[in-house]
């Protein structure tokens, strides 16, 4: 993008001076204006880019340095003392009392804090001051000669990490981390709750976006993140303590509805009980969870610990009230009769997608869909909540259509019910599986086989149960607009492979036919419900919406994210304030545009510390029961693997002319 | 070779020495131990790194920043350098930006002299200011009772935050604020809630956190002497300050002892009663006025008078004796030798004793390996701490800390049975409480129920004495876990001790722990009871517990019995508040109307103290030399502090002996040691001043299972909890400074 002035991440463009149409493009930034229009410049971890005229350098690096001072956490010198040195020193230049002695010792203070604090506020904050001084120094001088005052522009910032900004519910992963370095578990799981209520279900199958913005992978391996998360609810729910208190409970009269107990639904409840209002929660099943009950298997969430997550829920004061079918049992004019000013719909996406294969519609016994068929094994295996289901098919040979990770779900399901042949069938290769490297690897470990380069084209039915697929030789050709080298058919491969049992595993659709009732709603063609993409708000002003039935089928963690932003909004909402989010959020989804993360960075760290293996139960568990896999960590391992975190926390500034406060 | 030793080792270069260090050592660590020091502030080996202070930066070859070498692991083929103009550079800037903040007070700091920042600014040659900042004002003096905070000193090292958390499990403090602002202060903003253990003042590296003796002394005119802990049977070291023969305060040193520098509020704060003004100075005799002084030639005359004529008229059962828990070895020896090679009387005791023989001076015969107390070192390789009939933190307090130990190093869990909720911290995986009156009862059930589901290998006839045991979720629980964690401690508290059916109780924690291949601890009242019993204050055991090692030695019977029946006429009684401590004291009472002569050697006026013919005022261990035994079994040595007020009590009955005309020939501590090292095997290595006592050579063989039949008891059952963090017997009644905590929490 065209900008005034950029140092970010090394690479100078300097358009000062030039008129507008000449200005040089700054091939790496993508900089979106999230405040309508007024930006005039950014400042961070990577340096400082000016956008126009507006903007000040030296008043932007006054103001940041002052946003590293009160973003330190005190807990080293460089930083605590360090940047409050620094924060003087800039103040007074800006105020006209500067010295020209000031800005070389300004340079070697930012020189001492970057090489030797403890986090990325001072390791990172400083490059965008020294980069200042390098290329601004015209500008500072003439502040210490009087002969420049500062424009007065609004600086809102955002403290956040690479990390932070890739998690869709903000958690402030460096903060839980190192609560755990220090031992101090309840405090970690404090702070986790702070962004969501489902530590647990979180901490046992988010797909974890975090390690893939870590930059200790630069270093050696990413931090395990979700699972030092799993290991802050463990020693709650393992240890002799009680959850927290709401002091807040029921405090407020409005009473909101959220439908559907899924996590988001759930998140959503939690952090609206915690603002004080009455929340009550109406789920179509018997019990809580969503999706993490139903779609997620026994041996990666053990449902006993997931009940105990919903009842902390409810120990904040939200209400459940399962068996309750929306749009059929309850409507949106029964709820607002009975006093309810505001709906979360976080129905989620329970359908499966269908596979496109002929034979599909006839309704043969044999062929299921894989929420569904998931479903199935939890009504049929887990007999607390008691829930309603269909006979459980026993078959002798499987295929399951797909390679995400409801398709994992479904053949390693499968495998622990005792069937010998399960297959995936997938159009391309290994290399190509969307599903989690980590699920493909444990489902090969467990027996698991794998059919590649085939595309199912039929079901073969036999009075009408399914007895073969039929498929289609595939071979990869260029790649698509994904990356991923597109599958083309082999002519005249067709060719029909026994099985009894096809499940279908290729994705999820929503159900939102309760929609009929409030037309004005915005529906994508996908049978998603279309909201404010920040606040969660529909076209219809006291329903909101998220999760899976606002993305699609997407991840947990998003539809966790989701309830905060959507908690938040209610909240404006129900107490006749302008539904909106903050600046400070502003200038977090600007940062999650502009990436806070570069996985090509070459970071000063010592490496060669490895990450902890986490202990996983033996292969005949594995085969034979639904015994939880993953084991958990030791205190020492957990404590461990959190002093490998390099805390990269950075505080990316925005500077806003006119608008924005 | 242990675990650790087996983990993989590293090899990387240290300043171009090749070295090789175990996988997991940080280059911290692989530095010093080659011969590289790194200067630190916040680094303390006790604790996990902190990474506050940066003065302990490296260089890394390929690495373009510094990295801490505290929280840095070693890893293959790094290349270090611990010293270069640059790091040195940094280092000085690092130290200039902490003396920003730090007024320069050193004139008038209480911990001048011994201050960490003062030796590093001293060693880095860190010379003037370079910055400065804005709006620094001083702050008030924060007053939370025994410590104070002084936030203008405060470097913000986190070392206190760390070492409550880590060590002491309370968590007390945290961070207030963000940046230049932020500030030590309490969790709750409110005043200090705590243990008052002062780790927090021991660790801090300036004068932040102190004990406020503010004008009292300075380090260097201050004499430490290392010695142990006169209150519990942990055996803590610790360092008595003393500035012209006055006691200034406690402190300790992280490196002595078997306490890492640890101390509870009772050995950091309770030393105020080594020079009460209660303390009684000179002897005491009955008048008809009442008590009156004398000269110390005129009470042991008269005192060796009438013994020798209850001696002439009734032989040696006209004597009993009353032993101390909290003198030394050597006192107590030479009282014991007094009573039966100069009175001609075995009818002595201690407390301990007369409350629970079966676990003092009967242990060995009662419990049999099983008493072979777990040592503190295989604390560290124990994955479960069960705690029965004790709050461990409250008992014993610094116990606490060896579990926490375990608990923060290696991951080890702690469960914990007691009559009510115990306070440990922080909080174990399986906590349940049992009725106090069917203490047994519960203990038969945990018995039943871990035969019958923990799957180990028991002897059928066993099994079937001790039933199934009812289902309990509570006790299944920890049934359970025990099997999951598996190498247990079972640490028994005074609870377990002093109920009425302790036998039965400590039998079957003993049962349990054979069973599940666990060690036993003890847990210990008073400094020296294991010593008490050791070195022969009993009637039935003789010096070192075995009476062929002193065949003209005799044996007594029981010292209450004797007064009761009216054979004994004359009852001394040595250091101890038998009246404060023992159970059933009123009869204790009762009986002394019975003898005719009480002789008491005492510090202060105790309850006991009042009944006396003749007081002669004794010196505590903080002015004299000798040994205590600790609940490990580990004999140490204690140290002369201050001069002696009254006569260390060896001397008392060395002169009476003399009197009585047997030369004992002791002229100072070390003769008696001699004589012990010669006489008893068992303390034979008295002289060393630090040895483990070796109680191997008193088992038979090793113990069965076996189930004793629990002791009648009438009535009401109540526990009593007559001790507290603060409180111990009498020495913490004449400490001032614990008083305001004794009545529960500070007001």
């Amino acid at each position: 993008m065209k900008v005034l002035f950029s140092s970010w991440k090394g690479k100078l463009v300097d358009n000062r001076g030039k008129p507008e149409p000449d200005w040089e493009e700054s091939p790496n930034i993508k900089l979106p204006d999230t405040f309508g229009g007024s930006l005039s410049g950014f400042i961070g971890w990577d340096g400082i880019i000016l956008l126009d005229e507006k903007a000040d350098a030296v008043e932007m690096t006054a103001n940041y340095t002052a946003s590293l001072q009160s973003s330190s956490c005190g807990r080293c010198f460089p930083c605590r003392v360090g940047t409050k040195v620094a924060e003087d020193i800039i103040k007074r230049i800006l105020s006209g009392n500067g010295k020209s002695s000031d800005l070389e010792e300004l340079s070697d203070l930012c020189d001492s804090i970057s090489k030797n604090s403890k986090c990325g506020i001072g390791q990172l904050g400083t490059v965008a001051i020294t980069d200042s001084l390098k290329y601004f120094r015209s500008d500072y001088e003439d502040y210490i000669s009087g002969k420049r005052k500062a424009p007065n522009l609004s600086y809102p910032y955002k403290m956040t990490a690479p990390c932070i900004s890739a998690c869709p519910t903000g958690m402030d992963i460096p903060q839980y981390i190192e609560y755990i370095k220090d031992a101090d578990f309840a405090g970690s799981l404090a702070n986790i709750r702070e962004a969501s209520p489902m530590a647990n279900t979180l901490g046992r199958a988010c797909f974890h976006p975090c390690e893939n913005s870590c930059r200790r992978a630069n270093v050696d391996e990413p931090i395990a993140i979700c699972k030092l998360k799993r290991y802050a609810w463990d020693w709650e729910d393992q240890h002799a303590v009680e959850s927290p208190k709401n002091l807040n409970m029921h405090t407020r009269k409005e009473k909101i509805a959220v439908v559907g107990a899924g996590p988001s639904g759930l998140s959503a409840a939690y952090y609206l009980a915690l603002q004080g209002f009455h929340v009550t929660v109406y789920e179509k099943l018997m019990g809580p969870g969503g999706a993490a009950w139903t779609g997620i298997p026994q041996y990666r969430i053990p449902k006993e610990i997931l009940l105990r997550e919903a009842e902390q829920v409810k120990d904040v004061g939200v209400d459940i009230k399962y068996g309750v079918e929306f749009g059929k049992d309850e409507t949106f004019k029964s709820l607002r009769d009975a006093g309810y000013g505001a709906f979360y719909l976080a129905t989620g996406g329970d359908l499966s997608k269908k596979a496109r294969v002929e034979g599909e519609f006839e309704g043969y016994e044999g062929f299921v869909g894989g929420i569904g068929v998931l479903k199935d094994v939890v009504l049929k295996t887990m007999p607390n909540p008691p829930m309603k289901g269909n006979e459980l098919p026993k078959p002798k040979r499987i295929f399951v259509i797909g390679g995400g990770n409801t398709a994992m779900d479904c053949v390693r399901t499968f495998r622990r019910l005792g069937c010998e042949d399960v297959s995936i069938v997938y159009r391309r290769t290994m290399k190509e599986l969307p599903a989690d490297p980590h699920e493909i690897h444990e489902a090969e470990e467990e027996g698991v086989l794998f059919k590649f380069l085939l595309a199912p084209t039929k079901i073969v039915a036999k009075n009408n149960k399914v007895v073969g697929l039929e498929c289609q030789k595939m071979e990869l050709g260029e790649p698509d607009e994904s990356g991923r080298r597109r599958p083309q058919a082999v002519k005249g491969s067709e060719h029909i492979l026994d099985c009894d049992l096809i499940i279908s595993a290729i994705g999820q659709d929503c159900d939102i036919r309760y929609l009929a009732e409030e037309p004005t709603i915005k529906k994508s063609d996908w049978d998603t419900i279309i909201t404010d993409e920040d606040t969660m708000q529909t076209e219809v002003a006291d329903i909101f919406a998220g999760g899976d039935v606002q993305t699609g089928p997407l991840t947990l963690v998003t539809a966790v994210g989701q309830a905060r932003r959507a908690a938040q909004s209610i909240g404006q909402f129900l107490r006749g304030e302008k539904v909106e989010i903050t600046d400070e959020q502003k200038v977090e989804n600007m940062i999650a545009k502009l990436g806070a993360y570069d996985k090509n960075e070459v970071v000063p760290e010592a490496g060669g510390w490895d990450r902890k293996a986490m202990p996983i139960c033996g292969i005949e568990e594995k085969n034979n029961s639904f015994t939880e896999v993953e084991l958990g960590y030791s205190q020492e391992d957990a404590m461990e693997e959190a002093s490998r975190c390099m805390r990269c926390y950075i505080v990316g500034m925005a500077a806003v002319n006119g608008g924005g406060k | 070779m242990s675990v650790d030793a087996k983990k993989k080792m590293v090899t990387l270069t240290i300043n171009d020495k090749p070295v090789e260090v175990q996988k997991g050592t940080t280059i911290l660590e692989a530095s010093r131990a080659n011969g590289f020091d790194i200067p630190t502030l916040c680094y303390l080996k006790k604790l996990k790194p902190i990474g506050s202070c940066r003065l302990c930066s490296v260089e890394l070859e390929g690495v373009a920043s510094p990295v801490m070498s505290c929280e840095t692991p070693a890893a293959q083929g790094m290349n270090v350098t611990t010293d270069s103009e640059s790091l040195k550079k940094y280092r000085q800037d690092m130290m200039r930006m902490i003396l920003v903040e730090h007024p320069r007070d050193c004139p008038v700091c209480e911990r001048s002299g011994e201050c960490s920042l003062q030796d590093r600014t001293f060693e880095l040659n860190v010379l003037g200011h370079k910055w400065t900042t804005q709006g620094h004002t001083r702050k008030p003096i924060v007053d939370w009772g025994l410590i104070k905070y002084d936030q203008n000193l405060c470097i913000m090292c986190e070392r206190c935050i760390k070492v409550c958390r880590e060590v002491q499990g309370v968590a007390a403090y945290k961070i207030d604020g963000t940046g230049y602002k932020s500030k030590i202060n309490t969790v709750t903003g409110e005043k200090l809630d705590c243990d008052f253990c002062g780790q927090c003042i021991s660790v801090c590296p300036v004068g932040a956190l102190s004990s406020g003796i503010g004008f009292a002394g300075r380090a260097w005119e201050m004499k430490r002497t290392a010695t142990i802990c006169p209150h519990c049977g942990v055996g803590c070291t610790l360092d008595i300050n003393v500035k012209k023969d006055k006691v200034i305060r406690v402190t300790s040193n992280h490196k002595a002892g078997i306490n890492d520098g640890n101390l509870c509020a009772r050995g950091r704060f309770g030393y105020q009663f080594i020079q009460s003004d209660e303390r009684v100075t000179a002897p005491l005799i009955k008048s008809d006025a009442g008590m009156e002084n004398a000269k110390w030639n005129d009470a042991l005359e008269a005192v060796a008078q009438k013994l020798k004529s209850y001696k002439d008229k009734f032989g040696g059962k006209a004597f009993v004796g009353i032993g101390s828990e909290r003198s030394t070895n050597e006192d107590n020896y030479v009282f014991q030798k007094f009573f039966r090679e100069v009175l001609g009387s075995g009818n002595l005791d201690n407390v301990a004793n007369m409350n629970n023989g079966d676990i003092c001076s009967k242990a060995f015969e009662t419990f049999g390996d099983v008493s072979l107390t777990a040592s503190y070192e295989s604390f560290d390789s124990a994955d479960l701490f069960v705690l029965i009939g004790a709050d461990g933190s409250v008992e014993n307090p610094v116990v606490g800390n060896l579990i926490r130990r375990a608990t923060i190093n290696h991951g080890a869990d702690t469960a914990i049975a007691y009559s009510r909720k115990a306070v440990f911290l922080p909080e174990p995986k399986v906590a349940l409480t049992y009725d106090y009156k069917d203490m047994n009862s519960f203990m038969l059930n945990l018995l039943g129920r871990t035969i019958e589901n923990g799957g180990y290998d028991v002897d059928s006839a066993f099994t079937k004495s001790v039933g199934k045991g009812s289902a309990d979720l509570a006790i299944d629980e920890l049934v359970a876990f025990t099997k999951k964690r598996g190498n247990p401690i079972y640490i028994v508290g005074q609870e377990a001790q002093k109920h009425p059916q302790a036998n039965a109780i400590i039998r079957n924690i003993a049962n349990l722990a054979k069973i599940c291949g666990g060690k036993v601890l003890m847990l210990k009242e008073y400094c020296n009871t294991q010593g008490v019993n050791d070195i022969g204050v009993s009637p039935n055991v003789l010096p070192g517990r075995k009476p062929e090692y002193r065949p003209e030695l005799i044996c007594g019977s029981s010292v209450i019995d004797q007064m009761k029946s009216g054979t004994a006429k004359v009852l001394i009684v040595f250091d101890e508040d038998v009246l404060g401590r023992l159970s059933g004291s009123e009869s204790f009472r009762d009986a002394c109307g019975n003898v005719e002569y009480i002789v008491v050697v005492d510090q202060f006026k105790s309850e006991t103290a009042k009944l006396a013919d003749v007081f002669l005022a004794s010196s505590t261990s903080a002015e004299k030399d000798g040994t205590f035994t600790d609940m490990e079994g580990r004999c140490q040595a204690v140290f002369r502090a201050v001069s002696p007020i009254g006569k260390p009590a060896w001397q008392i009955f060395t002169e009476l002996a003399s009197k009585l005309g047997k030369d004992f020939g002791f002229k100072s501590v070390a003769d008696i040691q001699a004589e012990i090292a010669k006489d008893v095997p068992l303390y034979s290595g008295i002289a060393s001043g630090d040895f483990l006592v070796d109680y191997g050579p008193l088992l038979k063989s090793s113990s069965e299972l076996k189930l004793v039949e629990p002791a009648k008891v009438e009535g009401e059952l109540n526990p009593s909890y007559d001790q507290s963090l603060f409180s111990l017997g009498l020495y913490t009644d004449y400490c001032p400074a614990l008083k305001p905590y004794q009545g529960g929490k500070a007001q």
